[in-house]
């Protein structure tokens, strides 16, 4: 028994030194106790819209507020035109970043495009950024709208 | 969450993977058995939308159930027939001093099964493909539907949409019935596979040690965050394992049933992701040389090593030419994704150096592996300087590491979008479990275990109470040792 005593000690001891291992030990206060993974905190917002915001952040609302100004509007058949990050950045918009078109569909159910789709010129919504440096959805009018845009997008690279 | 269906697909994945071992007729403990049984039931599962996609039967609820009970139903005969032979094990509970390491365990198995429930799926590869597949078939009640419609050729959208169905398969089983993010059948994966492998190590070292191996190897920072992250590396890490679980066992007992475990797992492994048939072609040139060496006929050799590959080629067909042209309706062309460059040998030893200096051995390689490899390397050379053996185990255990690494070096090399940063760095987690098998096979762990386990010995010995038995002897094959 007593040799028992010093190996669930010697246990102890051993589970005790790795998380004070400075590695380890950053580990487990930035991970495993992060309090954006509290379980007793999260576990009181269960609602699927709400883990879903807890992920994808600011990206999904930003997503989320498109589509509902679609269906507000009633837009038939929207495609939005989405710019590309470096736009966004240039614009210092930088607490949100823009999904990619597949990603948009996975989130939303409508459909968009980038400046190089095949289906871009019927695009007629697009997200700029407006004088005041906000994001916003606006309606393509006319294709002169539509080039006058891509004109500008196309100065940036599509990346991810 | 739907907690009856979650209770039906554990029931039903547990019986139809036990069934399916049961073909096989290897002998394994309780634990291996049980944990091996739900991780095989889990990749057939997968199977069950496909299957009925394409009998055109409408992906529902119902259908699910019906597929998933037929299947089972099926699986389960081999158990029937034999349902004399099925005993219940004896429970033995855990010694004092493992109890701590079990509550470590416990809260890391509590904190990942919780995020993989909680959040929605998250990596862009499987939101640009199987997942996004997977969403939309819950939705349209097929796998051909309006995801496949978006623009997919942005930004190598495209790759993600041909890789294997095993997630989209079991998204779509999840999602259906037990909550709408799925994922759920990661956690099972993970508990499985985690179970098994603590016992693993646990008949070749004190418990105590045991415990600090799999601590190790469950703290590793990228290897845990891909327990609640769905991702196909960890799925293969463990089918890749169970191949080299059995092949140990082949290589020892040199019984067929167990060859033929190694190809289905290993055909499963190359099912997740297709780089495994190149490490399985790799493996069977050692496997050859020593089936050679034990003066077995070369047509005997051939035989085998076309059974050890048979697996892995025939999922390999499964995925590349069945899944693709049956249900992707994007071209694909591998030719497009080879570097010209392919022919410059010197890349292959660029490539396998640059995964050590710019991966492992790096800050990000801290950040991704934490301080494993460091335990490893420690482990390795203390032993290589003090005791210079190694057992069976340890010996395959370093050709097979030293395979991976070598097929991850060179496919980056061959396949530009194998990146080492991300393609080679969660191909690396193969690797982990070898390595920890290894050390739990090293002279110097073995002299400490067994040094502690005489002393616990000789003081019940004393006492009158029974030997300890955590740690049974090496059987034939795995304690002896060559130079």
């Amino acid at each position: 028994m007593h040799l028992k005593v010093n190996l669930t000690l010697l246990s102890i001891l051993i589970i005790f030194a790795f998380f004070k291992l400075p590695f380890y030990n950053n580990w487990m206060n930035t991970n495993l106790l992060n309090p954006a993974f509290d379980i007793v905190s999260l576990s009181k917002q269960t609602d699927l819209e709400q883990r879903k915001v807890n992920r994808y952040g600011a990206s999904y609302l930003l997503c989320k507020q498109m589509t509902d100004f679609t269906r507000h509007q009633q837009i038939k058949n929207p495609l939005i035109l989405l710019p590309p990050d470096g736009y966004i950045k240039e614009k210092r918009i930088r607490d949100v970043s823009i999904p990619e078109p597949t990603v948009f569909y996975y989130m939303t159910g409508q459909k968009a495009v980038w400046y190089d789709s095949p289906e871009v010129m019927k695009s007629n919504l697009a997200l700029v950024v407006d004088p005041q440096g906000k994001l916003s959805l606006i309606k393509i009018n006319n294709q002169q709208e539509l080039a006058d845009l891509l004109a500008v997008y196309k100065k940036y690279k599509l990346e991810l | 969450m739907n907690i009856a269906g979650l209770l039906f697909l554990l029931l039903t994945q547990f019986i139809s993977g036990r069934g399916f071992v049961k073909l096989f007729r290897v002998q394994l403990s309780f634990v291996a058995l049980a944990c091996l049984s739900m991780i095989c039931g889990v990749m057939l599962v997968s199977f069950v939308p496909c299957l009925l996609q394409i009998m055109h039967i409408p992906l529902t609820v119902g259908s699910m159930y019906v597929g998933i009970g037929i299947l089972t139903a099926l699986l389960a005969v081999p158990q029937l027939l034999k349902y004399k032979d099925i005993k219940l094990p004896s429970l033995k509970l855990p010694q004092l001093y493992e109890i701590p390491f079990y509550l470590v365990f416990l809260a890391l198995i509590i904190t990942s099964v919780w995020r993989c429930y909680y959040f929605p799926p998250t990596p862009r590869d499987v939101l640009t493909g199987t997942e996004l597949i997977a969403e939309y078939a819950v939705r349209e009640h097929t796998m051909l539907n309006s995801a496949l419609t978006v623009d997919l050729r942005l930004n190598g959208a495209a790759n993600n949409i041909f890789k294997s169905p095993f997630i989209t398969g079991l998204q779509i089983v999840y999602k259906f019935l037990v909550q709408p993010f799925g994922e759920v059948w990661l956690s099972v994966l993970f508990v499985s596979f985690t179970v098994w492998f603590y016992s693993l190590l646990r008949e070749r070292v004190h418990p105590v040690i045991a415990g600090t191996l799999m601590l190790i190897l469950l703290a590793t920072p990228d290897l845990f965050a891909y327990t609640y992250i769905i991702l196909y590396d960890y799925p293969n890490m463990i089918f890749f394992f169970a191949g080299f679980f059995f092949f140990l066992r082949y290589m020892e007992g040199e019984k067929l049933n167990d060859l033929a475990m190694v190809t289905t797992m290993f055909g499963f492994a190359t099912y997740l992701r297709n780089e495994t048939l190149v490490m399985v072609a790799a493996i069977a040139l050692p496997f050859a040389w020593s089936l050679y060496k034990r003066k077995t006929p070369v047509k005997d050799i051939a035989i085998r090593g076309l059974i050890l590959m048979s697996g892995a080629i025939f999922f390999n067909f499964i995925v590349a030419k069945l899944f693709m042209k049956a249900f992707i309706p994007v071209p694909f062309s591998l030719g497009e994704l080879i570097s010209k460059d392919w022919m410059n040998l010197s890349g292959i030893i660029e490539k396998n150096i640059a995964i050590c200096t710019d991966l492992i051995f790096t800050p990000k390689g801290m950040q991704v592996y934490g301080q494993f490899f460091y335990f490893f390397l420690s482990v390795f050379i203390v032993d290589l300087v003090i005791t210079r053996k190694l057992n069976f185990e340890a010996r395959w255990c370093l050709w097979f590491i030293a395979i991976v690494y070598f097929c991850l070096g060179t496919l980056s090399h061959l396949i530009p979008s194998h990146t080492i940063m991300n393609s080679a760095k969660r191909g690396l987690f193969k690797i982990l479990p070898l390595m920890t098998l290894y050390l739990a096979n090293t002279g110097i762990l073995k002299r400490l275990s067994d040094f502690i386990t005489n002393r616990e010995n000789k003081l019940q010995a004393s006492a009158g109470q029974p030997k300890v038995a955590n740690q049974p002897a090496p059987k034939s094959g795995r304690g002896k040792v060559s130079r």
